[in-house]
């Protein structure tokens, strides 16, 4: 059951906050040891008569008296004295948490196989990554073992995933909702979201999570919209963009799903239109490098003296990215590298703005390729940082995005992405909910078969 | 820039207080450049007159008013040191090596 159908369930009285969380309980003892998406479970017992709705968190999001590990050994035992915002907001309003989800180790990562733990599987092909560094997020959700999970994206975590996993995860604009208490990454780029079965439900999550926390200095004053207010009031007369520079080197599956999810829109009255961001090819070496330093800056508090053991400890990608970052910011390269890099973001974040004065949104594919098996990319760490080449952009300009799902290639998910304006998220959902209404492809549920037919 | 940006993994992590084993300093060293050669390439893009943009909101200097408010308990703050005595948290002499 999603979200909606819970809180309906609920307003009508057809059933017991027990027996909404006894669905997903078992759900999770059916398929849990195929999946792998937890790092940690919850003994959980909600009140009789309360109206409680299971949720589960990303393992970087801080929860109080609950182990957080970053899906990494050098938090190994570290218990947050306090919770993010966006879990106090979630828990105020009745969501209660199973667990704490498995994701890439700090969220360094796009298949999940980067964590320190274990490597989460994607529900529709246990043989395939989930997609990272969400992982644990978008297969918990996939597999029905919570009707939301908590996520992050930086350069395309959330969307990643979602895209492989037939859900719909949000990018919110940056800014929209609080970083606080969420383990940091990229402080200039960590858009705080989540990941739910249907876009209604995203919808009505992200209402809860959004708006300005004192905590958090670069949270935006900016009124929260009803962001299921328009929901459902369709795409006609609406223009979206489709950028050329997103339509290259794709796998021919993604082409065709593209085109039936373009297809679709034009029949249900959208204008559609060739668009250009010009600097597309750019920003993928520009967030490996300002993304390395940041991370470089953020890391150097695990000290292993006020938490958290010593440094060694740190996984493969986190040292990788410790030595780059460190590197493009030392003095005699910060110029060449770091400085060099903000200037080609201004120039990623112009063509949007310059894209976004004639149409109303940006639809794209959200990967160049289909989910990968397990262990095909993950030896080469420039192969895992590709799947990211149609997400980052987004990320470097603030933009919100929306993934949605666009259909399958042979039972495997192929998802799609709604870019919009700053702070735009309620129009996104229009124009998300429209592409469901008529698809519904979140019925088709995952198989937990080890293989599909490619 | 050099053409193939080689970065001196030994020295790096020094300032990056990083503990290597040899394996990995010599495994990261190929690999690094491989990447680095990838970002290379953004030396080849004109950003003459460009502006950085070091964050994408409109905010600038963030301020509060100067008034102290509760915050976590010295109990929290110590909880998770590897070592501590009462309220305070050990850690290594600065002139120490290790």
């Amino acid at each position: 059951m999603n979200l909606n159908d819970i809180l309906d369930g609920y307003s009508n009285k057809s059933f017991s906050v027990h027996e909404v969380f006894t669905t997903f309980l078992q759900q999770i003892d059916k398929y849990e040891s195929k999946v792998h998406s937890f790092i940690t479970r919850i003994d959980i017992n909600p009140k009789d008569g309360s109206n409680a709705i299971p949720i589960a968190h990303k393992d970087i999001y801080s929860t109080k008296g609950i182990e957080t590990t970053a899906a990494s050994h050098i938090l190994k035992g570290y218990v947050p004295p306090y919770s993010a915002t966006s879990v106090i907001r979630l828990e105020s309003k009745g969501f209660e948490t199973l667990g704490k989800l498995n994701c890439d180790a700090f969220a360094h990562g796009t298949t999940g196989e980067n964590s320190d733990i274990v490597i989460t599987k994607n529900p529709y092909d246990l043989s395939r990554v989930p997609g990272g560094s969400s992982s644990g997020s978008a297969a918990a959700v996939a597999a029905g073992f919570v009707p939301v999970a908590t996520a992050t994206d930086t350069g395309g975590s959330i969307r990643l995933p979602s895209s492989y996993t037939n859900t719909v995860g949000i990018k919110p604009t940056y800014g929209r909702v609080s970083r606080y208490g969420v383990i940091a990454m990229t402080s200039s780029t960590d858009s705080i979201g989540h990941i739910t079965k249907t876009v209604w439900d995203s919808a009505y999550v992200l209402g809860i999570t959004a708006g300005y926390d004192e905590h958090d200095a670069t949270s935006s004053r900016i009124d929260v919209p009803a962001y299921t207010e328009h929901i459902d009031d369709g795409v006609s007369g609406m223009t979206l963009g489709l950028p050329k520079e997103y339509l290259v080197n794709i796998d021919p599956e993604i082409e065709r799903v593209f085109n039936e999810v373009v297809a679709t829109y034009e029949k249900l009255g959208a204008r559609i239109v060739e668009v250009s961001l010009p600097h597309t090819h750019n920003a993928l070496s520009c967030y490996y490098i300002i993304t390395p330093s940041e991370i470089s800056s953020n890391l150097g508090r695990f000290d292993g003296i006020r938490f958290g053991l010593d440094r060694s400890k740190f996984g493969e990608e986190a040292k990788r990215r410790i030595l780059i970052g460190t590197f493009c910011l030392s003095a005699g390269y910060y110029d060449e590298y770091y400085r060099k890099a903000q200037k080609v973001r201004t120039l990623v974040k112009n063509d949007f703005d310059n894209v976004f004065t004639s149409v109303d949104a940006i639809i794209a594919p959200v990967s160049p390729v289909l989910a990968p098996r397990v262990g095909s990319v993950i030896d080469d760490p420039l192969k895992t940082y590709m799947l990211d080449v149609l997400t980052v952009p987004v990320n470097l300009a603030g933009n919100p995005s929306l993934s949605v799902p666009g259909g399958f290639s042979h039972g495997l998910p192929v998802g799609f992405q709604i870019i919009g304006k700053h702070f735009d998220e309620q129009l996104l959902y229009t124009i998300g909910n429209a592409y469901e209404k008529e698809t519904q492809h979140y019925k088709t549920l995952p198989t937990f078969s080890d293989s599909t037919t490619i | 820039m050099d053409v193939h940006t080689k970065i001196d993994v030994e020295v790096v992590s020094q300032l990056a207080k990083l503990p290597l084993s040899e394996a990995e300093k010599t495994k990261f060293s190929i690999q690094l450049e491989e990447i680095m050669a990838f970002v290379d390439e953004l030396s080849l893009v004109d950003t003459t007159g460009v502006n950085e943009t070091a964050q994408v909101t409109e905010k600038n200097n963030e301020k509060r008013d100067d008034i102290a408010k509760e915050s976590l308990s010295v109990g929290d703050v110590v909880v998770n040191a590897p070592q501590s005595e009462g309220s305070f948290i050990v850690t290594k002499g600065v002139f120490d090596e290790s």
